[in-house]
């Protein structure tokens, strides 16, 4: 039994949300659009969330970055609107919506005054259903899509990350590929490319809206419907599924040597766990004691305090559609690299062969218990819990149920979890940045 | 971003619909103390503001203020190293602490019959920090690292630089990081000494925010803060930047693919009446995809990206607009053309139009900021630490009473060659 002090207070914070009616409405339109709900009347805004299954898992291997190509079109120009036009709608507002695309999906989110709600609800379903792309705004995106390429390509973190990525996935799987593309791939993008994109993936079935605020179910049924109902549903939908990628069987270690860099990134990368995954809150909390963001992680509380390596490094469990990779990332001085990656090494071993302790269940358990309501301060906040319930099948009591479900992973469950996912006979380790076997490269400057 | 970046500008909320009025007194330790009651949810946000930053520091121990606040997690008497850290863990708190250039502030949100345990925390830490010597020493790694994070970030190396040339004499001048000579030969005494001269409840501001009641929260506030002793007022800062005489020009060459423009302007102090329209003017200028500079240079394929913003601090600071160059363009192309769509605002004044559009983005955010009960608190402790909250009472109404003259007007008076600086990051080819 976890005696936790946490627990009446979470039992006290569900209570009041349900004495104040605050259960989600989750409606399914005729042609699968999937509306959820969330009423909160304390301020007149609303924060709209969603996604389309529109995302780079969906890219051809020849053609990375198309699917974020064609979100960045979603706000280019419609049939309807011109791209100012687009614009001068939200932001006479003081609205905005913008479109992100990722690995599996592409989200949007975006924010208006409540009375404001129609308006943006009609250029939402206007990009979403009738982008244009027409020549000139499409070389516009191109380039400021090469341009975020090199830019990222500049950066130690995300270079080290991708690396990590080619080693741990086959160049078959979609998850070898970075989602953004090349500055080849973007380069072939044609018109035709983006309109059949469009064309086979944006559809009301592939499209799951939120809208948290001060709305009421029936005006907000009533001016979706208004702007989705005769949206035409996708015939045939591709499958939203990512192929599982088989654990390396030894460590495999790539060097990426960067100049004028002061930092180097260490990434080091194990194959993950689907967010539907049974095992997926017992990885949540072994990630969470190894190094899920909290400042007393066993990595901060080695690397950063006790060592002084690190500004940070923190372990990822990238769970979604498809089991991401688990990742564990350091930032530091060149002349630190080895000892941060041994001392990320040593506490993959021991957390693979120990698993957690007691202690450190309780306290994970109590963290999350006690975190989850100030995550659900902000209606961007219970937008985006339910948008992840309803794309991965949690249930509209998801939130109500998080509590019983974290305090109901033993200790145990955690081992498994740490035994199964963090295999150190396994993994793959990308160094990034001036790496001191480089002569260019000194230990900072 | 910058250390005054938008969010402290954009929105905050006088005392309506979504909350209480604000309560304001001042404990007889010279504490001021701000409390609004927010029932949105079950949640309550506390936070302690220092009046020190990098506006504090001089030369040779610059970044110090940085450190401190480091070292502030490094535990007290009461509470043993990472022990901070582990109780707010344990009781689901999200926390954190930020360095800047007129402030230094910590926060936690958590639940709102946990409110004590933060209060004792700070408290605690507002006058018994450990600080110890051999913790300063292993600190100092984790501090290079995030100095080096910041020498690879080509908007960092560009904010800090266009610091460094339009501040010539005002602590403005170094980041808020401080020099790496100075963060690496700072001894624990001075973090101590600087510690003890500016960690005073009268040179501080608690606010409390969020699921509370107005007096209850007084009286804990009282019950942890009251018996703090009042120290001697902490040094003013006395230096005033002199004004500028002609434009200055630099550039950063480093590895790399990607051009940058950065171009700032002298504008004043946060209290200055001009800084309405000068917010206005940095809308119409470059925030969106309606301003200028996006319709100009995005859609006229000479830059990816652009923004310009009116950046005030409590003393006067920089007017910024930037641009990163499209492939291919060159920066004094890219130049000459943001400069021309500045120049154009100084003879014609925004259509009434683009004037709404602006002052609408700017009201709608003070409403959006009222949905978060952190961002409330953050804005109260904000601007009481550089001036006053009151600000807040007044500002959309300044805002909404803005005419196209006085946008006009400002950008005539503020944006002139000859008080700017132009900095170009200028890749070298790899």
């Amino acid at each position: 039994m976890n005696r936790s002090p946490n627990n009446n207070m979470v039992e006290a914070v569900t209570a009041r949300r349900a004495a104040r009616g605050v259960r989600p409405t989750r409606v399914e339109l005729p042609n699968g659009l999937v509306l959820v709900l969330h009423e909160n009347h304390s301020n007149p805004t609303l924060a709209i969330q969603g996604l389309v299954k529109a995302g780079a898992i969906y890219d051809p291997s020849v053609r990375s970055g198309l699917s974020s190509f064609a979100a960045a079109m979603l706000d280019r120009g419609t049939t309807e609107r011109t791209a100012f036009q687009q614009a001068e709608a939200l932001e006479g507002l003081g609205a905005s919506l913008h479109f992100d695309a990722g690995p599996e999906t592409v989200m949007f989110t975006g924010n208006a005054l409540s009375e404001d709600a129609g308006t943006v609800l009609g250029v939402l379903a206007d990009a979403l259903r009738n982008p244009a792309f027409t020549s000139d705004q499409i070389e516009k995106a191109r380039d400021e899509l090469i341009v975020r390429v090199k830019i990222s390509g500049e950066n130690t973190t995300f270079v080290a990350s991708r690396a990590a990525n080619e080693i741990l996935y086959p160049p078959e799987h979609p998850y070898h590929r970075s989602p953004i593309g090349t500055e080849a791939s973007l380069g072939t993008v044609t018109r035709e490319d983006l309109a059949s994109f469009h064309a086979r993936h944006y559809g009301p079935n592939t499209t799951v809206l939120v809208l948290a605020g001060d709305v009421t179910p029936e005006s907000a049924i009533e001016q979706v419907n208004r702007f989705f109902r005769d949206w035409r549903r996708l015939e045939d939908p591709p499958p939203l599924s990512v192929p599982r990628a088989s654990a390396p069987d030894r460590p495999e270690r790539r060097v990426v040597r960067m100049k004028g860099k002061s930092q180097v990134d260490v990434v080091c990368a194990f194959p993950g766990i689907a967010r539907t995954d049974p095992d997926y809150y017992a990885a949540m909390i072994m990630n969470y004691v190894l190094g899920g963001g909290s400042l007393s992680s066993r990595l901060m509380d080695n690397l950063r305090d006790k060592q002084g390596l690190v500004y940070g490094v923190y372990s990822n469990l990238n769970a979604g559609i498809g089991a991401g990779p688990i990742q564990i990332r350091a930032g530091t001085n060149p002349a630190n690299t080895d000892r941060a990656t041994d001392a990320i090494l040593n506490h993959v071993n021991r957390m693979h062969e120990e698993g957690p302790a007691r202690t450190e269940l309780d306290e994970a358990v109590s963290y999350l218990t006690g975190v989850f309501p100030v995550r659900l301060e902000t209606n961007a906040g219970v937008a985006a819990q339910l948008l992840g319930a309803e794309l991965y099948g949690l249930g509209m009591d998801y939130i109500d149920r998080y509590a019983s479900i974290i305090r109901s992973v033993s200790l145990e469950d955690v081992g498994a979890a740490a035994r199964t996912y963090l295999r150190p006979a396994g993994y793959a380790l990308a160094i990034a940045g001036s790496y001191p076997e480089d002569p260019h490269a000194a230990g900072g400057r | 971003m910058t250390p005054s970046a938008r969010a402290d500008v954009m929105g905050s909320a006088p005392a309506d619909a979504a909350g209480s009025a604000v309560f304001e007194t001042v404990l007889e330790n010279g504490l001021k103390v701000l409390i609004q009651e927010v029932r949105s949810a079950p949640v309550v946000s506390f936070m302690v503001w220092y009046k020190v930053g990098s506006r504090n520091e001089s030369t040779g121990v610059t970044g110090i203020s940085h450190l401190l606040e480091h070292m502030m997690f490094k535990g007290t008497p009461k509470y043993g190293k990472g022990e901070i850290a582990r109780l707010l863990q344990r009781n689901g708190a999200s926390f954190n602490a930020g360095t800047s250039l007129d402030y230094t502030n910590y926060y936690e949100v958590l639940a709102s019959d946990r409110l004590e345990l933060a209060m004792e925390i700070e408290a605690d830490r507002m006058v018994n920090a450990s600080i110890p010597e051999e913790e300063h020493r292993l600190e100092m790694t984790v501090v290079r690292s995030e100095l080096e994070r910041n020498e690879d970030n080509p908007h960092r190396a560009l904010y800090s630089e266009i610091f460094a040339q339009a501040f010539k004499a005002h602590p403005y001048h170094w980041p808020t990081i401080g020099w790496r000579s100075d963060v690496e030969s700072i001894r624990t005494e001075q973090i101590r000494e600087h510690y003890r001269r500016h960690y005073l409840p009268n040179n501080a501001t608690a606010v409390v925010v969020g699921d509370v009641e107005q007096e209850a929260a007084l009286a804990l506030v009282t019950k942890h803060f009251g018996g703090i002793r009042r120290g001697p007022e902490p040094p003013a800062v006395v230096t005033v930047e002199p004004p500028q005489l002609g434009e200055r020009r630099f550039k950063i060459r480093k590895p790399g693919d990607t051009r940058y423009l950065m171009i700032a302007y002298p504008i004043p102090a946060l209290a200055h009446p001009d800084n309405y329209a000068l917010d206005v003017l940095g809308i119409v200028l470059g925030h969106g995809k309606t301003s200028r500079l996006y319709q100009a240079l995005v859609e006229g394929t000479l830059a990816t990206d652009v923004e310009a913003a009116n950046e005030t601090a409590r003393d006067p600071f920089l007017f910024i607009a930037q641009a990163t160059a499209a492939p291919g363009v060159p920066l004094d192309v890219l130049e000459k053309s943001l400069l021309e769509q500045v120049d154009r605002l100084k003879t014609e004044p925004p259509s009434r139009v683009e004037l709404g559009r602006a002052q609408k983005q700017i009201q709608a955010s003070f409403i959006y900021s009222k949905d978060s009960i952190r961002s409330l608190a953050q804005q109260l402790g904000y601007y009481e630490t550089v001036g006053s909250y009151r600000y807040l009472d007044t500002y959309l109404d300044r805002i909404a009473s803005v005419t196209q003259d006085d946008v006009c007007r400002v950008a005539r008076t503020y944006l002139g060659e000859d008080s700017r600086t132009v900095g170009h990051y200028e890749p070298l080819p790899e």
